[in-house]
């Protein structure tokens, strides 16, 4: 499987913005302050157990469900 | 309306009399003052109160004050915001930063504001710069709001002993301010640090997060793999070059400036938190005066931005300073502004060597 991160990533920033564009720029920017680089993964990167449970936390911690 | 104002005067109560005589003809909403430690921050906090009683009264102590015009050392500068600009401000005071500290509470306390509008509502953070839990607050508050929280560490004049923080009257040591504003006609960030990049990235491979510490940057001891980016011979050396060259994470092509303070053995010690596997690039410093002059024309481009709250890290200072160029720094403000000398900057985190500012629009 490839791909997970991303999605995951959308999800999360999609959830959180409601589409608003200023607050999906600060939602990444905020993704990679807690260390996930957002621009390092595309749909065809391996999907990275470390970085899901990374991106599960930090959706946890931003109270989005994804 | 937005006014600011400056006093010299060493007697506190002189000081803030002298503010409040500038001020006259403004009925803010919020006043918010950066003083320095020569004055006591709880006389600051009790006199603010009494002083503008119908306002909302926020401060901190500073590394030196800066208004348009002029940079300071050991004085007082004040900002008076007016209903116009802000017609509603909340206010919370996280008073210990300690382990428990209540972030959550204390955002909850900021009531509805909190969950306002991100185009027409700014957050101010003032923290204790000696507390070290910049990173922890400013990740939490990031977590819970959607708004851009800006803001600094509180100084010492360069003591490194105690700095406060205030609000509405009640001063603290290891505390932080939270304040957001309902700004009706809007606001701009304006985020400048004069640093170009240079390709050369050094990733930390292990680090003591909670002492600011990497040990080791690409397996390597940090002090070696530092050296060899900066083509120091020596430690002395390199520690040299710590002002001129300090690491970014990087955002696009917009950097979070990651500071060194020192080498501590074979590691070294940042102003500010970095993670494992964050990829961070050494900067090389450019000019700030010609940079922070193009970080504001382009936030005023349209002639409407009223007042400036400047949050400049101390380190900037000391390099303006170190080069006679605080008078042509203070000049570039031609709008009213007041702000101080930080021990670190807050925009969505904690970050060093910048100046982040919220410009008022009218």
């Amino acid at each position: 499987m490839a791909g997970q991160v991303l999605r995951m990533i959308d999800k999360l920033i999609e959830l959180r913005a409601k589409g608003n564009a200023t607050v999906a720029s600060t939602t990444r920017t905020k993704l990679l302050l807690k260390g996930i680089k957002v621009a390092n993964w595309t749909a065809s990167s391996p999907d990275d157990s470390e970085m899901i449970a990374k991106i599960r936390e930090a959706a946890r911690e931003m109270g989005v469900a994804i | 309306m937005i006014k600011t104002a400056l006093s010299k005067a060493s007697d506190t109560g002189v000081a803030v009399a002298d503010l409040a005589q500038q001020l006259a003809g403004v009925a803010p909403s919020l006043v918010i003052l950066f003083y320095s430690v020569r004055h006591d921050g709880a006389t600051i906090a009790m006199l603010a109160s009494k002083t503008w009683p119908q306002a909302r009264t926020i401060g901190c102590s500073t590394a030196g004050e800066m208004i348009a015009g002029e940079m300071t050392d050991g004085a007082l500068v004040a900002m008076a915001i007016d209903q116009a600009v802000a017609d509603e401000v909340s206010v919370a005071m996280i008073d210990d930063l300690g382990e428990s500290a209540q972030i959550d509470a204390a955002h909850a306390r900021l009531g509805a504001l909190a969950s306002g509008d991100p185009d027409t509502h700014v957050g101010i953070v003032l923290i204790d710069g000696m507390s070290g839990k910049e990173e922890k607050l400013m990740e939490r508050l990031g977590d819970l709001s959607d708004l851009r929280f800006i803001g600094g560490s509180a100084g010492d004049d360069l003591a490194f002993q105690a700095t406060t923080v205030f609000a509405d009257g009640r001063s603290a040591n290891n505390a932080a301010v939270l304040a957001i504003l309902h700004v009706p006609a809007g606001f701009r960030i304006v985020k400048t640090q004069s640093f170009c990049r240079t390709g050369k990235t050094l990733i930390p491979t292990r680090v003591d997060t909670d002492n600011r510490e990497v040990i080791e940057f690409d397996h390597r001891p940090a002090s070696e793999a530092y050296m060899a980016a900066v083509g120091a011979t020596t430690m002395e050396q390199a520690a040299g070059k710590f002002m001129t060259n300090p690491v970014g994470l990087m955002n696009g092509d917009d950097p979070y400036v990651r500071s060194p303070q020192v080498f501590n053995g074979d590691a070294m010690k940042f102003y500010c938190a970095v993670t494992p596997g964050m990829d961070l690039e050494l900067l090389e410093s450019t000019d700030i005066v010609k940079d922070t002059a193009k970080a504001l024309d382009a936030a005023n481009a349209d002639g409407r931005v009223i007042g400036l709250l400047n949050f400049n890290c101390i380190l900037r200072t000391l390099e303006l300073k170190a080069k006679n160029l605080t008078d042509d720094y203070a000049r570039l403000f031609s709008v009213p502004m007041v702000g101080f000398s930080t021990y670190g900057e807050a925009d969505i985190g904690h970050i060093n060597q910048t100046a982040t500012m919220i410009a008022f629009v009218g």
